[in-house]
């Protein structure tokens, strides 16, 4: 050993320092693997998440009111139906600051009152299956004109009755051959553009099939995508805007979100068809209701003032984060 | 004499030199990323598996129709174990038990269900939709808010579906919650979902 004379505190100096060089190193790992813990938090760390599904559940809520205040005031006027969306998200929003207060955030949505775009709903109301002729019975109609082209038309649906005795049988497989049939058929005619007829028939495998023909006035007419068939039970639903027939998807039906000039609705042979049908269009009342429509809503087909668009305007806040943001409700439009 | 005075003081060193290694060793700490059923990890997990698993259910409208879902002839959610709510597993005929159900049966994961609403006074009242018992002091909660209209019926099984019952609405009928208004809105039900690893 050295040749110091009190060994024995140098000895005592020298194990006290080397155990504080390892209780510092112990503070140094805890550091470390506490630092890691903080990286890997998750990240909802600011409410980000939270301020996302408020938007969602405001959407879903949106969508929800419009439809349900359009089809229970029918026959009310836009400034009744307006006042009624009104207040139902003033209830929403009174639900959610309470909900949003007991855990800490501001959950606030309001109506964008300059924000009103109003339409009008065409309905042939469910009942006894109605053929798709007019109010006086005329199988060859026009709906309403000049729909404006860029989100004109939200929740056109078709819900059709699978009767053979009503629906035409399959023409040949030929465009032709289609449009001289007798066959129903949804035109879309475009001013300055390709008409577009949806025919709707009995198919050879016994079931609702749905076919497309474009620019169908003219000789150079042609199939637009494939026949699409529907085959469920009771009434077969056709979902124009939404592509859809009969819950599957129709890739012919595509052609609505492509339209780009002002077009008009018109039925063809209306007798060949029965069920029920409900399309909402961006178009007052006054220029849709004509001679072809009954004049209130006690009888089919009717057109009813509703509700096209609105805009809430919703704002989320907690002690981390402020969001602010507008949607627009229009439920069931194209997605072009 | 002298060379047991230097034994002994070199034993003593190396005591002191093992025991503070020791020490040090053993002061590391038990932090929350260690593995337990408390990780943080496991935490993050499952508040992303909960609110995956309720933003698609809130999507297609089953939350609402397992909201809806309501016997009220008998005041209770239908066929419940433990009335008025569900105890030992969610009513897989609604979408949205199916989905906890396959999501976290024989995981080891527990979750209580509860559905809130607003009485016509203000204030908050909840119901327990499942209840499988205190959570955890690390449990997570997800929520979720489904707006009832006026005009919404209430729904019952029918051949292993959930449908609308015809005749009955929200409004008419014995349902948990009152209509807060008169507006369209019924009422803002917050579905509340605690999930924790038993």
């Amino acid at each position: 050993m050295a040749d110091v004379s009190e060994r024995g505190q140098l000895f005592l100096i020298g194990a006290l320092s080397l155990a504080v060089v390892f209780l510092l190193l112990a503070v140094v790992l805890n550091s470390a693997i506490y630092t890691e813990n903080l990286a890997t938090r998750g990240s909802n760390y600011v409410g980000d998440d939270d301020a996302l599904r408020f938007q969602s559940d405001v959407h879903r809520m949106g969508d929800g009111l419009i439809d349900h205040v359009n089809d229970h005031n029918e026959g009310q006027d836009y400034p009744t139906l307006e006042s009624k969306f009104v207040t139902g998200v003033e209830s929403f929003s009174t639900a959610a600051t309470r909900y949003g207060a007991r855990t800490g955030e501001i959950a606030d949505v309001t109506v964008d009152g300059s924000s009103w775009i109003e339409g009008t709903r065409i309905v042939q109301a469910a009942g006894t299956d109605r053929t798709f002729v007019d109010a006086g019975s005329t199988t060859d109609w026009t709906l309403v004109t000049s729909v404006p082209a860029d989100r004109g038309m939200r929740n056109a649906t078709l819900r059709v009755a699978p009767d053979s005795s009503v629906l035409a049988a399959a023409p040949n497989d030929d465009p032709a051959d289609y449009v001289s049939s007798n066959a129903f058929r949804v035109r879309f005619a475009e001013s300055g553009g390709p008409v577009y007829a949806v025919f709707v028939y009995w198919s050879s495998s016994n079931d609702v099939a749905v076919r497309v023909v474009e620019d169908a006035d003219s000789d150079s007419r042609t199939f637009y995508g494939s026949t699409c068939h529907a085959s469920g039970g009771g009434h077969e639903t056709i979902d124009l805007t939404g592509g859809t027939v009969g819950g599957d998807r129709c890739a012919a039906l595509d052609f609505v979100g492509t339209l780009a000039n002002d077009y008009d609705i018109q039925y063809r042979n209306g007798n060949h068809a029965s069920g029920t049908y409900d399309i909402t269009v961006r178009k007052q009342r006054s220029d849709v209701q004509s001679a072809a429509y009954s004049s209130d809503t006690t009888a089919s087909p009717y057109t009813a003032e509703a509700i096209y668009a609105a805009k809430l305007k919703l704002r989320y806040e907690t002690n981390r984060l402020h969001y602010e943001t507008t949607v627009r409700i229009a439920p069931g439009e194209t997605d072009v | 004499m002298r060379a047991q005075a230097h034994t002994l003081e070199s034993i003593m060193a190396g005591v002191l030199l093992i025991g503070s290694i020791v020490f040090a060793l053993q002061a590391t700490a038990v932090t929350p990323l260690s593995a337990s059923t408390s990780s943080q990890h496991i935490e993050n997990q499952q508040q992303a598996n909960a609110e995956g698993l309720l933003a698609t259910v809130a999507q297609d409208g089953a939350l609402k129709r397992a909201i809806l879902y309501w016997d009220d002839g008998n005041d209770e959610f239908p066929h419940a174990d433990n009335s008025p709510y569900y105890t030992d597993k969610p009513p897989k005929e609604t979408e949205f038990g199916a989905a906890l159900y396959d999501a976290y049966h024989g995981s080891g994961i527990a979750y209580n269900v509860y559905f809130s609403y607003q009485p016509p006074g203000g204030g908050r009242r909840h119901i327990r939709w499942v209840y499988r018992g205190v959570p955890s002091d690390n449990a997570v909660r997800v929520t979720q808010l489904v707006t009832v209209y006026d005009s919404d019926p209430l729904y019952h099984e029918d051949g292993g579906e959930i449908v609308p019952k015809p005749g009955t609405s929200v409004k008419s009928s014995g349902f948990y919650a009152q209509d807060i208004g008169s507006s369209e809105v019924f009422n803002v039900i917050r579905v509340e979902v605690v999930v924790w690893r038993m």
